[in-house]
């Protein structure tokens, strides 16, 4: 029966768990599901494997959301551009005066 | 109206005449015996002079019915404090939000600059109106997490129909299998818009990876695993359910995750 579900490890978790596996890696299972994928990933190497990739993703792609402290060569403007504010600015006084 | 003229009274008539409210009086009124008119003295015009007399008095009884203090014109200066200070408010919000607004926006629009600004503007000006509209609530949420939201919604309903995808893709002939959907379906990596941004962030490989997979998935991965949204706020904003944010996450990652193969492979590197 182990064969089925315990394959080589390569990155992704059982096709059957692989909803539950992700939801695990990002700590927002809870209760019955969390418990269950929890003693899954413990006895199968694939879906272990699978949580350690996904956490490991998942830290990348948080520090994309963070702000750079390397600055790059030519850094993105951090704000709009001077003539997108005024207009901005314009926008909200005529909603101002409409009311 | 004058003291005076509240007490004068015919002074062949007791002050039963005398008006018990300003409201009521009369100055025209002739007396019970019909020989002077009620509001007159020596030395004031009787009423019948002309437009200007009754003009005074009804001035004066104006005055009165306002219970003697002065008329208060609509102040106009508390209005515009307030409207100020919203403004105020809610300008302070945007600088303390819009850096991280812009890079959702490059994120969402492909790392193009232009659109991401323009994106960005809109998104503000309707952020600003639901903010006038108090449709902010400070304690249902961060303000971070309401203004990604309108930024996201602004872009699903106006910057899908509008987006000119230099690939050579559509919304409509992507498919939702991203690499693993039939290769005339997706961007090679070379082909992916605004190619000089992604050559200045720290983590090409995912950057790329993020811009190939689908719409649908994309938006899931940057507002769950880039801005940490909450489930429940990514599925409002996405206007789907939790459970169908949760899956389309794990198609997502399984799919970031071989893409990143992909280039790693492509580049030699593993």
């Amino acid at each position: 029966m182990a064969a089925l579900f315990h394959r080589t490890p390569d990155g992704t978790p059982c096709p059957h768990l692989r909803t539950l596996i992700s939801a695990l890696s990002d700590g927002s299972l809870s209760g019955i599901a969390r418990w269950y994928a929890t003693q899954h990933a413990k006895g199968c190497p694939r879906c272990a494997a699978a949580l350690v990739a996904l956490r490991a993703q998942r830290e990348r792609l948080r520090a994309l959301g963070l702000p750079s402290h390397d600055a790059p060569a030519a850094p993105p403007a951090p704000a709009l551009s001077p003539e997108r504010r005024a207009a901005l600015e314009a926008a909200w006084s005529r909603l101002d005066e409409i009311g | 109206m004058l003291y005076q003229e509240r007490t004068r009274f015919c002074p062949k008539t007791r002050p039963p005449f005398f008006p018990a409210k300003p409201g009521n009086f009369n100055p025209a009124a002739v007396c019970p015996l019909g020989t002077m008119p009620f509001a007159s003295t020596m030395s004031d015009p009787a009423p019948s002079n002309g437009p200007q007399q009754r003009a005074d008095w009804r001035d004066r009884l104006a005055f009165l019915s306002r219970r003697g203090r002065p008329s208060r014109e609509p102040a106009a200066a508390p209005e515009q404090s307030a409207a100020a200070e919203r403004r105020a408010a809610f300008g302070a919000l945007v600088r303390v939000h819009e850096a991280d607004l812009l890079r959702v926006a490059r994120r969402l629009c492909r790392n193009s600059e232009d659109r991401a600004q323009d994106l960005v503007q809109d998104a503000l000006v309707r952020a600003y109106e639901a903010f006038r509209a108090g449709r902010f609530d400070a304690e249902a949420g961060s303000a971070r997490a309401w203004l990604v939201r309108i930024l996201t919604n602004h872009f699903i309903n106006e910057y899908r129909r509008t987006q000119k995808w230099d690939a050579g893709l559509t919304v409509d002939t992507l498919t939702s299998g991203g690499a693993a959907g039939p290769p005339q379906t997706h961007a090679a990596p070379g082909d992916v818009p605004g190619q000089v941004l992604l050559s200045e962030t720290l983590d090409e490989p995912l950057e790329h990876a993020l811009a190939e997979l689908s719409d649908r998935l994309r938006l899931c991965v940057l507002l769950v695993d880039v801005e940490g949204l909450e489930y429940a706020d990514a599925a409002r904003t996405l206007g789907v359910p939790i459970g169908t944010v949760r899956s389309r996450l794990a198609r997502a990652r399984l799919q970031l995750q071989e893409l990143l193969k992909d280039y790693a492979r492509e580049r030699g590197i593993a």
